[in-house]
């Protein structure tokens, strides 16, 4: 133990006295701080778009006494709290819905978000793990060749140790120079928003934040195997380094680029008919309502590309970054699971509203698309209210993507072990 | 030294020669060029894919918005650039759409579509592959050329020439270009024939004067990139040094430095918050409503008389409503323009703020390039610009025509409230006039489109970009040989 520990005591002074990792850890800073703020700035948006389209339903729905207006009432869909972290899918799926009862069809909008110009749009989840995973890289490379270069590996090699305790320290050594910054980073990320009141830091997000912290140092973890892997097979720590930013492209930036299009091509969606241009109409002119046609074509739409984005997520095995990014997601509440979620309480709510309205309204007459309200007060004791639906962490999703993390590190560190144990040390 | 031009020109193509042969034998370019030739060949058929998938929901787009546009206002939809796969300059980010109203354009300020549920990831276009991709291959195979030659003694012999450190340090940066630019050539001809190969796309004769411009542009920004790697193996002396800070140097010139042009612009100049604009319009609609809110006490008499048949009540209430508009109508144009007013100041602000934030990011020279290439190709914000301004120039041919028909069908028009009218600003308890259920002859308002970007705007701004990245390039290769000439063997 005091062997193993002996090691990484070493390692640690070699790499916080390098200027890679010192410049390379406030850059990291940096470009976190700066994802963190356009993060933040989305999320109060966000969370001012949702408090005023709630205000809008809940005054919608009880002004049947003043309008001649068909009855509606809305599923609302609260912006995750951990989307301060990765917004994933948070955007794109719709965030309410509206319920029109026997005369128009359901439509689902999105929120209505005010784009922040940004020059780096990435999530502070991408900005960790790039980065975070670049630097584990870097640390790792030239761990084994530098030192053989400088004579030192024979030295070190030469302890009482056994080598596999060596490359276990070196690991070790890399993880706490790597995480330290990184995990300080969100930690405080966290607490800040919490401080300002923006998330509670309850049990679910303290949970959500856990299994991300998990998620990240498994990452992290598979990019120093790999770099340890890489130093033990190739002999110049000039070449390590390289293959290294190689592979480090190939999976943090190849993959994640050509990922849509691949599963583009294994799931085709159909061109579009007609989406419900209403989405933003119905906030610019409350009376441009989406017809049914519409509304059905947007909603095979959604089906579809919600099969595909399945089908991406299972791809993302290929790639421990994008592996990642799918348990954060997961994590946070930001993925397809938390808009099942919705939609099941959107069904039920309209399936109340519905007989409801059948039950209640079966002697008022009607006019096209709204009751016709000669005989006021319509009675509407009874009827279903509005919902808001919060966002479910998926801990089971996002565990499965930490198990094949975890046997990426598994299978990759046994590489590295082997091709360590036969490592020829002479300069 | 030699003074005789002959040895002197021998004496340089040997370097070049040299130099050239190192950078073919070196796996690094193979594996890093390679990579980067097949991913910009890949990028077209991403970009042109891209293109389909925007033009196919402009089609959707323009049926459904044709229904919804008329006397009210007229949905503008934006054409997506032709040029996608070029750059797409951040198109997937803007608005697509605006809203023509008599007097004033407004920006709803979110496209509008059914979001793809992919992460669309990286801009994969050509301005990409050239700025990332490119630019690491180029840089992954020139930051170490000193480094490593002194350290196998190469540069050694290559100094015994009798030739100026100057004209070999020319030399192996000529070197570098002799194989990179028919790398790249031979590039940005696959992605051509990929392009125009699809079908997907209409290919005029001035797009050519387009793609002379982007060869150009690329190789003169690649170039700087080689001597930039050049000067790190001068300024460094062991290999492994010259790869750390070759590879920080990118990461600082493309993600780092682009990553803070936000935030200082913000902080120079900081556009309104949301947040004020809203409180702005809801003390201006407070103001308005106390004086507007007289009009419902008016109403509601009539609606609960108990002793009034269904017709009288409709009559009066018809009646109240049209007087009422007549009052009003003064009124509600002075609240609509100070709403109008409030927005545009707000809107004007993030512009600002936005602006200013693409300003300071070209000092990144990856930023600076992508940006040129997107002025070239006329898409991204460029295209925004120019659709914005087509929607000004729509909206003043727009306002009188509809103007008129407006006074002409105002008997036809259905006049409602009090209610809460349906506005972009919720304008409580006015009374409105409602045209949407008014025939009238759509061929009467004007037509919409033929914005696309000059060629001739495209191409000087190009030529500007081009001497600027020239002069960068001329001041890193005279630093370069500065430090050259005092380059120390041992």
């Amino acid at each position: 133990m005091t062997r193993l520990s002996g090691v990484i005591a070493k390692r640690l002074q070699l790499h916080l006295r390098s200027v890679t990792w010192f410049v390379s850890a406030i850059l990291i800073v940096i470009v976190f701080a700066t994802s963190a703020r356009r993060s933040t700035t989305l999320f109060d948006l966000d969370a001012a778009a949702f408090a005023g389209d709630h205000l809008a339903h809940v005054v919608d729905s009880q002004r049947v006494f003043q309008v001649y207006s068909a009855l509606s009432i809305a599923v609302d869909r609260t912006p995750a709290p951990l989307r301060l972290l990765a917004r994933g899918l948070d955007d794109a799926l719709p965030s309410s819905a509206i319920i029109r009862g026997n005369f128009g069809p359901t439509s689902l909008t999105s929120r209505q978000a005010t784009p922040v110009s940004s020059s780096l749009p990435l999530d502070p989840v991408q900005v960790l793990g790039l980065f975070g995973s670049l630097l584990a890289l870097l640390v790792t490379c030239d761990a084994v060749g530098k030192e053989r270069e400088q004579g030192t590996l024979q030295l070190v090699l030469s302890y009482p140790v056994r080598r596999s305790v060596v490359l276990l320290g070196e690991y070790i050594a890399a993880m706490l120079v790597v995480l330290v910054p990184v995990v300080l980073c969100v930690v405080l990320f966290l607490t800040i928003s919490g401080i300002t009141g923006r998330i509670a830091l309850d049990s679910g997000v303290l949970l959500g934040a856990a299994m991300f912290i998990t998620a990240l140092a498994l990452l992290i973890s598979t990019a120093a195997v790999t770099g340890l892997l890489i130093a033990s097979r190739v002999r110049s720590s000039t070449t390590a380094l390289t293959i290294g930013l190689f592979v480090w492209a190939l999976f943090g930036v190849v993959y994640p680029a050509v990922a849509p299009a691949l599963t583009r091509l294994i799931i085709p969606v159909d061109s579009l008919t007609s989406p419900a241009t209403s989405d933003t109409l119905t906030k610019y002119w409350r009376n441009a309502r989406a017809t049914t046609a519409e509304m059905r074509d947007t909603e095979q739409l959604l089906q579809q590309r919600m099969v595909q984005a399945r089908l991406f997520n299972r791809l993302a095995c290929l790639s421990p970054y994008s592996l990642y990014l799918a348990s954060a997601e997961s994590s946070a509440g930001t993925n397809l699971s938390s808009y099942e979620t919705f939609i099941v309480s959107e069904e039920r709510v309209a399936a109340q509203f519905k007989k409801w309205e059948t039950e209640k309204l079966r002697e008022y007459p009607t006019r096209g698309f709204s009751y016709d309200m000669t005989d006021l007060p319509l009675d509407i004791t009874g009827l279903p209210a509005n919902e808001v639906t919060v966002a479910r962490l998926q801990v089971s999703d996002a565990a499965t993507g930490v198990l094949v993390l975890l046997l990426w590190n598994a299978v990759i560190f046994g590489a590295g072990h082997i091709t360590f144990a036969n490592y020829d040390p002479r300069p | 030294m030699t003074r005789d031009p002959d040895v002197a020109l021998a004496g340089f193509i040997a370097v070049v020669r040299r130099m050239a042969l190192q950078l073919l034998r070196d796996y690094r370019f193979a594996i890093f060029g390679c990579g980067a030739v097949a991913l910009f060949i890949a990028s077209t058929s991403a970009g042109l894919g891209e293109y389909s998938r925007s033009m196919q929901e402009y089609t959707a787009l323009r049926t459904s918005a044709l229904r919804q546009s008329g006397l009210e206002s007229v949905v503008l939809i934006r054409i997506p650039s032709r040029f996608l796969f070029m750059s797409e300059g951040g198109e997937r980010f803007l608005s697509n759409v605006l809203i023509a109203l008599p007097g004033y354009v407004d920006s709803p300020h979110s496209s509008i579509g059914v979001a793809d549920l992919l992460p669309r990831g990286l801009p994969l276009d050509w301005s990409f592959a050239v700025a990332y991709l490119f630019s690491l291959a180029i840089l992954m195979s020139t930051h170490d050329v000193i480094a490593r030659q002194r350290q196998d003694g190469t540069l050694r012999v290559l100094l015994s020439y009798p030739l100026k450190r100057v004209i070999i340090l020319l030399g192996e940066y000529a070197g570098t270009l002799a194989v990179t630019v028919p790398l790249l050539l031979v590039a940005f001809l696959g992605g051509l024939i990929v392009a125009l190969s699809s079908g997907q796309i209409e290919w005029h004769s001035e797009d050519w004067a387009r793609f002379a411009a982007f060869v150009f542009l690329s190789c003169v920004f690649l170039s700087l990139v080689a001597a930039a790697g050049l000067l790190i193996s001068i300024l460094f002396r062991e290999p492994a040094t010259c790869l750390v800070v070759a590879t920080l140097c990118w990461v600082v010139a493309g993600i780092a430095l682009p990553a803070i042009a936000q935030p200082l612009a913000h902080f120079i100049s900081p556009a309104q918050a949301p947040r004020e604009q809203a409180l702005e319009l809801e003390s201006a609609r407070l103001k308005f409503g106390q004086t507007i809110r007289v009009s419902s006490e008016m109403m509601n008499p009539i609606i609960t008389a108990p002793d009034l048949t269904e017709e009288q009540k409709n009559q009066m209430l018809h009646k109240v409503q049209l007087d009422l508009v007549r009052q009003h109508e003064e009124l509600i144009r002075t609240y609509t323009s100070e709403l109008m007013r409030i927005r545009a100041a707000y809107l004007s602000t993030v512009e600002k703020e936005s602006e200013l934030s693409r300003e300071i990011s070209l000092g990144s020279p990856m930023s600076f390039y992508v940006s040129a290439i997107n002025d070239i190709a006329g898409s991204g914000v460029v295209n925004q610009q120019s659709f914005q301004r087509a929607a000004v120039e729509f909206t003043r041919r727009y306002t009188p025509i509809c103007r008129t028909l407006r006074d002409q069908l105002r008997p036809l028009a259905t006049v409602s409230g009090p209610s809460v009218q349906d506005g972009p600003y919720r304008l409580q308890g006015v009374t409105s006039i409602t045209y949407a259920e008014v025939p009238y002859d759509h061929r009467l308002l004007p037509s919409f489109g033929g914005y696309e970007v000059p060629l001739g705007a495209s191409l000087r701004r190009a030529l500007i970009a081009a001497m600027v990245l020239l002069g960068l390039d001329g001041l890193i290769l005279w630093i370069a040989s500065r430090r050259f000439n005092r380059y120390v063997l041992a």
